[in-house]
């Protein structure tokens, strides 16, 4: 290039080096600064969603990890009074632009008693309404009656208003409701 | 004063995304409401501001062949920064943001400003022209956001602004909703930049 001083190869193999390891260095710093942070904003929210869909509990929620199919599933356990009030679990399903994620609180008998949603990527102003407290609400209570019961939208001869212009997404959150009623049910004696 | 135009020319004249039309893969993606807009352009005036600094800082050892490599490793580590401190302090903006955060390496206006501008000014002059670039591209986003915001969804920052009554035009903040607002924009911002020159 005219007018570019050329510089050795010895020279830019330097500068290139020296601004990798200085670049290395301030990111493993601010990793390590702010990892716990990190772990501590995640459990936060987990929690608060936890809080959300069980009845009022004592403290902390306990956490069990049982394995399911090769999956790891994680219940929260609320307790109050040395009692336990409900549990909770993620579940998910696939919605209309992928996979939808939610947090079902259950009491012991089976039923509902809260759900949350928690990830999705569906079309804003339809499928998001799935957040509305309105539609979620429909939900509490219900249970499934036996093994092939199934929570359904009214579409589907079941008792869910689903969103309008969303079937899809309420189809997904109706069956996501279901897989966590039935993990619960299955699996009661490795979860309490 | 020049010191001033570096500071004005990115928020009016030469405008990242209205006049200079740069880095439109966040501003038409996360634009779909004024809050997303606002912490997406805060996001990346953080990084250029760091960016503009230090390549302006050390702009006499960069040799000019590796210059490229160099600029994307430092406004790369920005990046990085930013995504972690987002996600351990702005945990609800982060999960809004993050497929986009990363996104911001190869946003043309960063690496632009460190090769037209922080490689060849002083770190005065860099901070200035990244505050008005950053400023200018962060109104940007901020107006698109609260455009599709308002239009498709009734509300700004998530406060209603029409009745009960108004139905949301739901195209605006679905991905052509993108495209058709910033083609208005663009067409206001030439029809007034046009009048003021005449």
């Amino acid at each position: 290039m005219a007018g570019t001083k050329k510089d050795s190869i010895g020279k830019m193999v330097l500068v290139l080096t020296v601004t990798c390891v200085i670049a290395g260095i301030c990111l493993s710093f601010t990793y390590t600064q702010t990892k716990d942070a990190i772990a501590n904003a995640e459990l936060a929210a987990t929690l608060k969603s936890v809080r959300k869909v069980l009845p009022a509990f004592d403290g902390e929620p306990a956490e069990k990890k049982i394995t399911v199919e090769g999956r790891e599933r994680t219940f929260y356990i609320g307790h109050k009074d040395g009692a336990i009030v409900g549990v909770a679990t993620t579940s998910s399903a696939l919605g209309y632009g992928g996979t939808i994620s939610i947090l079902v609180g259950m009491d012991m008998k089976g039923s509902i008693t809260g759900i949350e949603l928690l990830q999705h990527k569906e079309t804003p102003g339809l499928g998001t309404k799935a957040g509305d407290i309105e539609f979620l609400a429909q939900f509490n209570g219900a249970m499934l009656k036996d093994a092939r019961d199934e929570i359904k939208v009214k579409k589907d001869d079941g008792d869910i208003d689903s969103i309008t212009a969303a079937t899809i997404t309420s189809r997904a959150i109706a069956a996501a409701a279901t897989d966590a009623l039935r993990l619960f049910i299955e699996h009661k004696d490795e979860v309490l | 004063m020049a010191a001033l135009t570096h500071l004005t020319r990115g928020i009016y004249k030469e405008n990242p995304v209205f006049r200079l039309v740069l880095g439109m893969c966040p501003v038409l993606a996360v634009t779909t409401e004024a809050k997303n807009g606002l912490g997406m352009g805060a996001a990346t005036m953080a990084v250029l501001l760091g960016s503009n600094i230090v390549v302006s800082l050390f702009r006499r050892f960069i040799p000019p062949r590796v210059r490229i490599p160099v600029f994307i490793v430092v406004i790369a580590s920005f990046v990085t920064v930013v995504d972690l401190v987002l996600h351990a302090y702005f945990y609800e903006l982060h999960k809004v943001l993050g497929l986009f955060i990363p996104l911001i390496v190869v946003n043309c206006i960063i690496l632009g400003r460190a090769e037209a501008f922080a490689s060849k000014h002083n770190v005065f002059d860099s901070i200035l022209d990244a505050i008005g670039m950053g400023v200018g591209f962060m109104l940007a986003l901020l107006i698109l956001g609260s455009v599709r915001e308002i239009l498709g969804a009734g509300t700004w920052f998530g406060y209603p602004v029409f009745g009960e009554t108004y139905e949301p035009f739901v195209l605006m903040i679905l991905p052509p909703g993108a495209f058709i607002a910033l083609g208005l924009l663009l067409g206001f911002m030439n029809k007034t930049t046009g009048v003021i020159r005449e």
